[in-house]
Formats: structure tokens, sequence, C-alpha cells
């Protein structure tokens, strides 16, 4: 991937950049919107007048008229920096992304192109492109300092890696000063550019669902006997049992009727709860997704995978407010994935402010249709959700959590952490609700499958 | 458990290599036609550039303007000692690039940082600056050496002293 900020400042004085420039004229000429944010002298070449005087006086006394000279070059620098004049420019912006398709921790170039659409040159401009805080620039420089002639254009090329979710790029931070650099004029170009970062959320082999199910039929089997594929039990026969449950083997060594029965099948509705507050927001190693990260794309999968077992799903938080009531079908499923993309209150921006989680679960629980599972998913590093899988669980929610390990046991600080959050498990395992502990490093798929054949076996 | 991101715009105390470059070879510059004059002079200059390398290293504005104060005494050093006009003059221009490039250097790194790329901004607003300055030099000289004789001095003294008091009225009007 190239990257024009290291070469010389392209479309420079130079013939080839003056061509490019009339003959796009026609485009992006609109001036984009400028806000002067503040002005400030900086005071340069005030010094000037002094050294003139010092040196016409050493000149005089000393009786060297050369040092006069001196003299005339500062002054010189004295009514360079009177005859400066601040300008008043005309910008157009315009910002581009390549490739427009990826992934969450896929490089993409950003491309920012300044055009001076003003009848002034611009002798002395610096540009800082206003990534988001949260996006790191992984190749190249957001910054530029050039010198923009009417209808001239410079570009600012980086490379940044991308995270899940919405980022906002504010326009462009831009320093205009005179020839003489002794005025300084900070404006704020442009407008607001979206880069959503839509995760695809490749389903999981196995889910982790209890036994509360809807009245409907589907694909979760459940220990109640009546209609379905896998055999539960035998009991005798009642008047009314259809014939083709009837257990004929039975019949034949016996002689007694008796009736078969399966495990019925039903489709759950689940909520996943995506615990996003500013607590979960931490990794034990830099290089680390954020708990949070981890926690959104398990919502993400489980989301998923639900829907495509016939299941309900819907998403709330822990954190900023959103929710997606259960629901099923294509429409839902694009939404959902859409939220988990787009929506700022899972974002990868650490949010401001608290978000007690009592008013949160009570809030859920006016919200949360009856008969519906709950699925935490929480980094469980404070006491929190401990208390939340209380409430739920006491309201007739059945509550898993699935929780993805931000510990680490290097230091003795690490090592409390770690300790407390396995307590935090035990504890909550206490309450016969199942935890998945998920490290870093391992794959969800296997870490679920291997907690459910510890519950089964 | 911290953004990892590269700070946006954070000031950085190194400042970009174009302008440092700059300012580094207007103290030379100076420092050696100083020397061509006087020893003594040319000791005062040298310690000044030095002094401005420190400044541009640290990133102090204070060291630069300090170290430029020390250039200049020296120019004007080898002026009392009766340095020839040419010299005095090559040492004033390269006086007037330590203190432009240098302290333009160290905006651009608290502004830009040293990522960015400064070369074409540096080059238009230093290369100003030495053709204001050489252009108010060489025409002082033109006066000098015309003046032939005759109490060439005195109407130089005159001429720069109104022409600073033009720049103070422009100034306050």
């Amino acid at each position: 991937m190239s990257v024009a900020s290291e070469e010389p400042p392209a479309e420079g004085p130079d013939e080839a950049g003056e061509a490019e420039g009339e003959s796009e004229a026609d485009e992006e000429t609109e001036p984009a919107p400028l806000n002067v944010l503040e002005r400030h002298e900086t005071g340069h070449w005030e010094i000037a007048g002094f050294a003139a005087l010092l040196a016409i006086g050493a000149g005089v006394l000393f009786s060297q008229p050369a040092l006069l000279l001196v003299a005339a070059v500062a002054v010189g620098l004295a009514a360079h920096r009177q005859a400066a004049t601040q300008p008043s420019p005309a910008l157009s912006m315009d910002r581009s992304f390549e490739p427009e398709e990826f992934d969450p921790g896929d490089v993409i170039e950003v491309e920012t192109t300044i055009r001076n659409v003003g009848a002034e040159t611009l002798a002395d401009c610096r540009f800082v492109d206003l990534v988001p805080d949260e996006l790191s620039v992984v190749e190249g420089s957001p910054r530029r300092a050039t010198t923009l002639r009417p209808g001239q254009r410079c570009t600012i090329t980086y490379a940044i890696r991308v995270r899940r979710g919405r980022h906002t790029f504010d326009g462009v931070y831009a320093i205009l000063s005179n020839l003489a650099g002794t005025t300084e004029d900070e404006y704020h170009v442009g407008t607001a550019t979206e880069l959503d970062c839509v995760p695809t959320a490749r389903p999981l082999q196995a889910t982790v669902l209890r036994q509360l199910t809807t009245p409907y039929a589907g694909r979760l089997t459940t220990d109640k006997p009546g209609e379905g594929l896998e055999f539960h039990a035998t009991r005798e026969y009642r008047p009314g049992d259809a014939l083709r449950r009837i257990d004929w083997n039975q019949y034949a060594a016996t002689g007694e009727l008796a009736t078969l029965q399966f495990r019925t099948e039903r489709s759950a509705s689940v909520v996943l709860i995506a615990d996003v507050r500013r607590a979960s927001y931490v990794r034990s190693n830099p290089e680390d997704p954020h708990a949070a990260d981890r926690v959104v794309e398990a919502v993400g999968r489980l989301f998923v995978t639900l829907l495509d077992n016939d299941h309900r799903a819907g998403i709330a938080t822990f954190g900023p407010d959103y929710w997606l009531s259960p629901n099923d079908g294509s429409e839902h499923r694009n939404r959902g994935l859409e939220a988990l993309g787009a929506e700022p209150a899972l974002s990868p921006a650490v949010p401001e402010g608290q978000y007690p989680v009592r008013l949160r679960v009570r809030r859920l629980l006016r919200r949360l249709p009856e008969m519906t599972q709950v699925i935490i998913c929480t980094p469980l590093i404070d006491e929190a959700p401990e208390t939340a899988v209380q409430m739920l669980e006491s309201a007739g929610h059945e509550v898993t959590l699935v929780s993805p390990d931000p510990t680490a046991m290097g230091t003795p600080g690490e090592i409390v952490t770690a300790l407390e959050r396995r307590r935090r498990i035990r504890a909550i395992h206490e309450f016969g609700v199942p935890v998945v502990d998920w490290p870093v490093g391992e794959r969800l798929d296997v870490v679920i499958a291997r907690t459910v054949a510890g519950w089964s076996g | 458990m911290s953004e990892d991101a590269e700070p946006v715009g954070e000031p950085t105390a190194r400042p970009p290599l174009p302008a440092g470059v700059a300012a580094v070879a207007g103290a030379v510059v100076a420092t050696a036609a100083v020397a061509t004059a006087s020893i003594v002079a040319f000791g005062a200059a040298g310690l000044g550039a030095w002094v401005v390398i420190v400044g541009l290293v640290l990133g102090r504005a204070r060291l630069v303007t300090a170290g430029t104060a020390v250039v200049f005494s020296g120019v004007l050093l080898a002026g009392i000692l009766g340095a020839p006009p040419l010299p005095l003059l090559v040492g004033a221009i390269g006086t007037a690039v330590v203190y432009d490039a240098g302290h333009y250097a160290l905006r651009l790194g608290t502004q830009l940082g040293r990522t960015g790329s400064t070369e074409l901004v540096t080059l238009v607003h230093v290369g100003a600056t030495v053709a204001v300055a050489t252009g108010a030099g060489f025409a002082g000289y033109l006066v000098f050496e015309l003046g032939a004789g005759n109490q060439p001095s005195s109407a130089l003294i005159a001429l720069l002293v109104a022409a600073l008091l033009f720049v103070a009225a422009l100034h306050s009007s």
C-alpha cells in the first residue's frame, strides 16, 4: 500500500500538478463548511525592529558603517512582518476509503483531498485529518503541511486499522498562516465522514441454551415428553393416542399396548445482553482486543446462531441503552447485525458516564417477554453481573453467562483480579447458572462445545 | 488497559527535519561568514550555533531564541571589530534564517509532529525570508557603495531610521 504523504508533496508547483488541478477544476469546487476556531499572533519577527536598532546603535557608537547593513537586513524583515496579510481561505474537502469492503482488523487506506477553491494563494497551510480516537494509524501520517495555490489540491494519505462499529472522521483541522508566519488561524474544515465496519458474524456449531422455551415448535430439544424426533420414554396406552405412536414391538412381545413418547422440540426466545460498560474496556495485553470487543463478537455470533436454529433472538446492553426485542426473520437479522456494526451504544468508543446495572435490569425486566431466556456476555470483572443474574433468575428468566476472560497472571494485581473473577464464576455456578469462560486466544466454538460437554457429562 | 492508538495531533518536542536542517544551515553560514573577519566573533557565533542545535533537539523555543541572540552578537562583534560589509551581510542573513527556520521548525513540530511531510512549506517559508533579507541587505549595500566617499553612513542611518519609523507607523495603523 503506497502512502503519498511519504513522497515529496505531490501536486506541488510543477507543471503536472497544475495541469491536474485545472483539468479537474469542475469537480469538488464547492467550498466546504469552514469554522474559525481561533486566531493567534505568533510574535514571529517581533524581534527584528529591536535587532535593527541594536545594529544601528553599535554602528554609530563604534563608527563602523558596515554594521548598518546588518540593520538594513533587520529593517527589511520588520517590513516583511508588517506587510504580511492573513488569507481568507475557501477550501473544499473530500475523503475516500480504499477498499470499500472490509472486516474488523483490516488495514484500509484513507485519502483526504483538500482543494483551494478560493482566489488567494495559501502560502502556509497545515492540515490534520481528524482520525477517530479509537482507530490507530498504522502507516503514513494524517498530518501534512503544504502550500496551495488557487485550484491546487493536496492529498493526505495514510492507512488505518479499522475496528468494528461506527467511526466518525470529523473533517480536517487546518492552521493557515501567512508567508512571514506572524499570525495563525485555526479552522475546522469540512463535514464528518462516517465509516461503518459491520462485523461478519459467523454462526457457531453449538449454542448454550437452557430449558425455558416458548410454546412454539422449534429445534430446541426439551425434557418434556410429547411430539418430536428423539426418543424420551414409553408410557401405558391411553385412549385417544395416535396409532403411529403405539409401540408395536412391545405389543408383539407382551401383548400390552404402550405409547412412545418423544422429547418435544420447541423454539426458544433469547435476549443477548452485551456488557459494554466502561468496566468492560479492559485487556491484559495491548495487542488483544478489549473484553468489550469480544463481548460484542460473542453477541453477534450467538445472535446469528440462534436465528439460524429458528429461535427468536434479541439484543440488549448493560451500558448505553440499546434494545432489540426478540424476533426472527431475515429483516430482523439484518437489523441486529447492522446495530452491532453501527449502533453508538455498541461502538468501540469507551462510553462516558456510569450505568448502574440494577436500574438497567429493572428496565429490562419490563421489556422482556415472558418465557425468555437471557444470555449475558460480560467479562465478569465486577460484582454487577452477579446482581443481574440474581434479579433475572428470580424473575423467572433462565440465565446463561458467556464471559470473555480479560485477566492475566502477570503482576500481583492481575492475579488478584483473576482470582476474584474465578470466585465470582463459582458463586454464579452455585445459583445453577452455567458460565462459559472464554480465555483469550481460544475459539468461542471450542469453548462452548467443551462447556456443553461438561454439563451433560 | 488503555487505548493504544497513535496519538493524533499530539505535540512532539522534536521538530521536523527540513526546517531544523535549514536553521542549522543558517547558523553554519553565519558562523563561517563571521569567521573570515574575526576569531573572537567566530567563537561567539559558533557558541550560538550550538545553543540553537541543543534548543532544536530538546524542542525549547527559548533556547533557540537565546542561541540566535548569541549568533547575532557574534555578527555585531565582527562588525565592531571592523569586518568588511559583505561577510557582515551574509552573517546577518544567516542569523535571520536561524531565527526563522528554528522557530518555524518548533511550531511545525508541535502542530504536526515529525511524521508529516513539510519540505515544500519549509522551502516557501524560509525562501521568502531569505529573499526579503537578501533584497533589503543588497539595497543597503548599493546605497553604501554608491554613497562613495562623502559620508555614506549618515545617509544610510537616516534611511534606515526613516524606514523603521515607517514600519512602526504601519503597525500602529
